[in-house]
């Protein structure tokens, strides 16, 4: 298959892009035609090389590995360069015309424009305003990528390394311009976010067939197209400003870096607060594109900026009162209607229907809908036809009302919990009409991990039905420490089930991997473990022996269902089924644990091998990517780089560390951010003047203190609740955020040169986009957090060794 | 290091990557277990290769090529079959699910599946095995005979060839079916359908049953869901209904591709005038699953609105499968219109069919009940 459309595409895209740069000043008119000259160049060469191997291969009948590639790279190429030869003509068209006119077309220049210069105190306010809407379009936009590609670290990494990438190239370009409309680009800046919005719901529309998940290759295309007008210009602007405030009022570019960080940590407070069934994503984005405006149009004075300001504020109270979010959702998820759209603290909940039946999607994957008896009697009966008289039961997540109405059916029950995390989904799920009369029933708004720590009542049943471990924050639910809590709060003879992942005719490596681990985990606590394969992996514990003749013990206590009974289960084949699960579990593979989370580097191979990613592919090409500065950098790059990336995996493990801990993960990962973001602009602030060899030396004070919270790590998790385990993660961000803004600050200070800002800067970005990606995604899943505190140690140490071994190699040859 | 020497570097690498397509696939050719290699059948040489002749894909591969079903390999200028007594999925199931309801009912049948797979529908249940090859499966050494041999250890009357592609371990599925007709074992095919003549006329002589996926009856949601074409499938139904192998047939109705009232119409009557109106006619729910993760669940009146057309236009036993507790999963009597066959779930409540007849008005009800 030839990709006609792909390539036509994003051929289209990058042309008006580097044109509206061009037009703009970002880049030069010849930096711009030289991009498409050398496309133009590249495409035909290969077009042509590939185009002369065939002609002799057919002719000469020569037998060739992979012609049937090389064919397909001729095509391929031949249509980009199709695209860009279309391109060239629409320059040279006055050429042509005069050619059959017959008459001398004045000769373009391509001048650039002037800069025009803010007024002085202009620069705080431009600078806190580009850190405001950058904050708010980062957190917005990567929500709505991961509903495309699925919410798990890999692909949440890949899509922030994107994000980083494509703003560190603005900002390296900034450093090679020399003039630039900084008053146009900062008006246009916010609009940059709207087109970009645009231009990921076109793509996502014309990329991927209708319901389906793209790989992650289609995602980092369509999220490195979308970003490219605000993250370029974003990043560009920010150098541009911050060399200029220096250059025209003094603000030290540290100065600089303080104010846009101090607007990003606005932007997170205020995104977190109206969160929460307030505002909508898009309500949020298009509200800060719009306050933007506001102080933009105040700060400046323009002529008619009053009418202007009553004009912007009136369409701020219109989106607010409007809520454009459910209009926005069905394009986004156009397989169904949807009704409403709501965003919560958690995600995006999307009630809506499709030919008369009512469903409801959770970050565009599907948890709730009608008729789904299989799926509700399997989640219940399983577990409650185990206990000889069940009473008091325990349900976790996965909807409220069809589930209490499944227990309900067993006439010894006298009350039920139904615990979940977010309360949006729990009035989704929940119709209030209804009355319980045949027992207590108890809903509760809290997260699974923290109330179980919290509550001491004792349950006969506790029944998880939380999604698979797919991302750390998930990971809590399946861990041996998790299990042991559970333990406490089970009766005696009281039976534990959780859901582990979906059920087919075979278990996949990555499948038998995750069921290994969890299993192990589930094996150190419980005596007995029972697996039930049915639409699910289902795992039932209990410290008395389990029984698996299903159909005949609902039978026995004269259970009505319409599923799960003898009609459609049977005994041979449910312990046929649960023998294969045994099967494959292997004894030696490492628990799953809050430290180590196993799980989920399993379930994220999963999922990759789903969407056909190669992953140490694409992990290899971004890291490569983002590995550029530290090679080509200089010692001040090159120590800017190390920091950021600690500082970014630091940020990662203290949001673990809080998880694991206080358990209530969104409230406080706002207010970590906060602390961060404030670490930045206090060191970067900062009126110190310690000695720069000192200085220097901070990768290597990174790297002591990393190895000293590899060995608080395993203390704070143990520590069970309070406030300690969040003072003492803060205090791990606090320290690291507030050195790296120092840094930045010493290192730019009295360079008021634009190369240099933009070369720390892109240093900065592409250290804290790896840091995220590879902590995460990577480190984490695999060896755990303390192991991983301690790899980011040696990356400072080397970091340091390495600057060192360099100047001083340098001293002795010059 | 300078810009131009990392760039340099990583270009360098980056084209070694992309001609070692084994390190971007990640599955290098010389890990394949030569153990289970069986000469294929239905192979012809060509200038381009070796094609193989099974399916319509009709891959042309040259030594060490893999097929487009990921278990045919050519080695020394040969096809061989990669997928040979290594299934990787092995369960008992009762008849009812596959779905069969007019096939000896009430009975389990021992299915088995190697990796592999002709199409790559993005909805695929069995995605883990259909769309990887056998040498990145963890596998189980059941060679035909013990195959039979587990069939009878556990008491099933059939043995299904299923959950992936049953063509595509066409060599396997013979033999098995061969042994399993001297054993007296019923042979059960659950297929995508996607197979050349030749060799489907040949499979037939060894099949009892088969259940057919008519996925869609639009070549472009064919082609866009699936990666095939409608024609081939049509032509297998014509020839296993010719073949007198007892068939039925599944449509799974996909929200937003295979949904359309006209369609289904369409498909109902294509199926009417070729001679199916006795064919089982099974309309089953979808769920999101594998690629399809953003789609509903089919509702439950689209599958009731397909089954009322697929009555209208005179297919007489029709079904509607994974919705439990639907009233569809009885069959009635095309003559005089009493309940023949009560089911709940996979057990039958009451039978009222003797010897292939409706015990009330003594008219032939098709299948293969005993």
């Amino acid at each position: 298959m030839y990709h006609v459309i792909i390539i036509g595409i994003i051929s289209v895209i990058l042309y008006f892009l580097t044109l509206t740069g061009s037009k703009f000043g970002l880049i030069t008119t010849r930096a711009h035609r030289s991009f498409w000259n050398t496309i133009l160049l590249f495409t035909f060469l290969i077009t042509a090389t590939a185009g002369i191997f065939l002609a002799l291969q057919s002719n000469y009948k020569w037998d060739i590995e992979g012609v049937e590639k090389i064919l397909n790279w001729h095509v391929d190429f031949g249509i980009a360069l199709s695209f860009t030869a279309l391109i060239h003509l629409t320059w040279h068209l006055g050429y042509f015309k005069s050619l059959i006119k017959g008459s001398k077309e004045k000769q373009k220049t391509y001048d650039t424009p002037e800069e025009s210069i803010l007024p002085a105190g202009n620069f705080r306010i431009m600078l806190l305003l580009l850190g405001f809407i950058s904050g708010a379009v980062q957190v917005i936009f990567l929500r709505e990528i991961l509903n495309l590609s699925g919410g798990y670290e890999i692909a949440a990494g890949a899509v922030f390394a994107c994000w980083i990438i494509v703003s560190a190239l603005g900002a390296k370009l900034a450093g090679k311009n020399k003039r630039t409309n900084i008053l146009t680009l900062t008006t246009i800046l916010p609009l940059g976010s709207i087109i970009s919005f645009l231009i990921y719901i076109l793509l996502s529309k014309i990329l991927i067939e209708e319901g389906v998940t793209p790989g992650i290759i289609y995602t980092l295309i369509i999220t490195g197209l979308s970003l490219i007008p605000f993250c370029f210009l974003s990043g560009y602007l920010f150098v541009r400003l911050s060399f200029n405030a220096s250059r025209e009022t003094l603000l030290l570019p540290g100065n600089s870096f303080a104010i846009e960080t101090t607007g990003s940590m606005l932007a997170g407070i205020l995104v977190t607060l109206f969160t929460g069934n307030i505002l909508g994503n898009f309500q949020i984005l298009i509200a800060a594109v719009l306050l933007y405006y506001i102080i933009f149009l105040l700060a400046g004075k323009f002529k008619f900026h009053r009418l202007l300001v009553i004009i912007a504020s009136l369409c701020l109270v219109t989106v607010i009162i409007f809520e454009p979010d459910t209009y926005i959702r069905n394009i986004l998820l156009s397989s169904v209607k949807v009704i409403k759209s709501i965003d919560s603290k958690y995600g995006n909940i999307a009630i809506s229907e499709y030919e008369g039946e009512k469903s409801v999607f959770y970050d565009h994957r599907l948890i709730d809908y009608e008729q789904d008896v299989k799926q509700r009697e399997e989640n219940i009966h399983y577990a409650m036809v185990q206990h000889d008289k069940p009473e008091d039961i325990l349900i976790i997540s996965g909807g409220t009302d069809k589930h209490i109405q499944e227990a309900l059916k067993y006439g010894s029950v006298k009350s039920i919990t139904y615990l979940e995390r977010d309360p949006e989904l729990i009035a989704c799920t929940q119709d209030t009409t209804i009355e319980y009369t045949e027992a207590e029933v108890f809903i509760e708004n809290d997260d699974a991990f923290n109330y179980i720590r919290r509550h001491r009542k004792k349950y006969d049943v506790i029944i998880s039905l939380l999604t698979e471990p797919d991302n750390i924050v998930t990971n809590r639910f399946y861990t041996k420490e998790y299990f042991l809590d559970i333990k406490e709060i089970l009766n005696k003879g009281g039976v534990f089930m959780l859901k582990a992942g979906s059920s087919s005719s075979y278990i996949s490596e990555e499948e038998s991997g995750f069921l290994s681990t969890v299993y192990n985990s589930l094996n150190d606590v419980f005596s007995y473990i029972l697996p039930i394969k049915g639409e699910s992996v289902y795992l039932l514990s209990s410290d008395e022996k389990l029984k698996i003749s299903i159909p005949e013990l609902i039978s026995a206590r004269g259970i009505d269902n319409t599923y799960v009974n003898g009609y459609y289960l049977n005994n041979e084949i449910i312990k046929y089924n649960s023998d294969q699960v045994l099967g494959v579990i292997d004894s030696s593979l490492q628990k799953n644990l809050l430290d180590k989370p196993r799980a989920v580097f399993y379930i994220q191979k999963h999922q990759l091998e789903k969407t056909g990613s190669n992953r140490l592919f694409v992990i290899i090409v971004i890291c490569l990517l983002l590995l550029f500065p530290f090679f080509t950098g200089n010692n001040s790059s090159r120590t800017m780089y190390s920091t950021s990336l600690n500082l970014a995996g630091t940020e990662i493990l203290a949001l673990i560390l809080i998880q694991s801990t206080a358990g209530n993960f969104y409230q406080l990962a706002g207010l970590l951010i906060a602390v961060a973001m404030g670490g930045l602009a206090i060191g970067s602030s900062s009126k110190l003047n310690i000695r720069i060899k000192l200085v220097d030396m901070s990768p290597a004070l990174l790297g002591l203190l990393a190895i000293l919270f590899a060995l608080l790590s395993p203390l704070i998790l143990e520590t069970r609740y309070g406030s300690i385990p969040v003072i003492i993660s803060l205090v791990i961000i606090l320290i690291p955020a507030i050195l790296a803004g120092y840094y930045y600050r010493r290192k730019t200070d009295g360079k008021i040169n634009s190369r240099i800002i933009s070369s720390i800067y892109f240093a900065d970005l592409c250290g804290a986009a790896l840091g995220f990606m590879v902590i995460a995604g990577i480190f984490v899943p695999l060896y755990g957090i303390k192991l991983t505190f301690y790899i980011l140690a040696f990356i400072n140490f080397a970091s340091y060794i390495t600057n060192q071994v360099i100047i001083g190699i340098r001293k002795l040859i010059y | 290091m300078k810009k131009r020497e990392f760039v340099k570097n990583c270009l360098l690498a980056a084209g070694g990557m992309s001609i070692c397509p084994n390190f971007i696939n990640g599955s290098p050719l010389s890990q394949v277990n030569r153990n289970n290699y069986r000469l294929a059948l239905y192979q012809e040489e060509s200038a381009k290769g070796v094609m193989c002749r099974i399916c319509p894909n009709e891959c042309v591969l040259k030594e060490g090529e893999l097929s487009d079903c990921r278990n045919r390999i050519v080695k020394d200028g040969k096809l061989y079959t990669m997928a040979y007594g290594n299934p990787c999925s092995v369960n008992l199931d009762p008849v009812e699910k596959k779905p069969l309801y007019h096939f000896m009912p009430a009975t389990l049948t021992f299915s088995i599946a190697t990796a592999g797979c002709n199409l790559a529908c993005l909805n695929c249940q069995n995605w883990t095995i259909s769309q990887t090859s056998p040498d990145k499966t963890r596998n189980t050494d059941l060679m035909p005979d013990k195959v039979i041999s587990n069939t009878l250890k556990y008491k099933c009357k059939s043995i299904s060839y299923t959950y992936s592609e049953p063509i595509t371990f066409y060599e396997y599925v013979f033999d098995t079916a061969t042994l399993a007709k001297q054993s007296e074992l019923r042979n059960i095919l659950v297929s995508n359908g996607y197979i050349n003549n030749e060799p489907l006329l040949k499979l037939s002589s060894v099949i009892d049953a088969a259940n057919i996926d008519l996925k869609s009856f639009n070549d472009k949601t064919y082609l866009k869901l699936t990666g095939g074409k409608l024609e081939p499938v049509l032509e297998t139904l014509k020839t296993l209904k010719e073949q007198k192998v007892w068939l039925e047939i599944t449509n799974l109705i996909v929200p937003d591709y295979t949904d359309k009232m006209d369609e289904i119409r369409e498909m109902c009557k294509w199926l009417y005038a070729n001679g199916f109106s006795d064919t089982p006619l099974h309309f089953s729910r979808f769920h999101p699953m594998y690629k399809l993760e953003q789609l509903p669940p089919t509702p439950v009146s689209t599958l009731n609105k397909a089954w009322d057309i697929a009555k209208e236009e005179g297919i007489n036993h029709v079904y509607i499968g994974n919705v439990p507790g639907t009233h569809a999963s009885d069959t009635w009597c095309d003559k005089c219109g009493k309940k023949v066959v009560e089911r709940v779930g996979y057990r039958i409540i009451t039978n009222n069919i003797e010897n292939g007849r409706c015990k009330f008005c003594n008219s032939v009800i098709n299948g293969v009940w005993e």
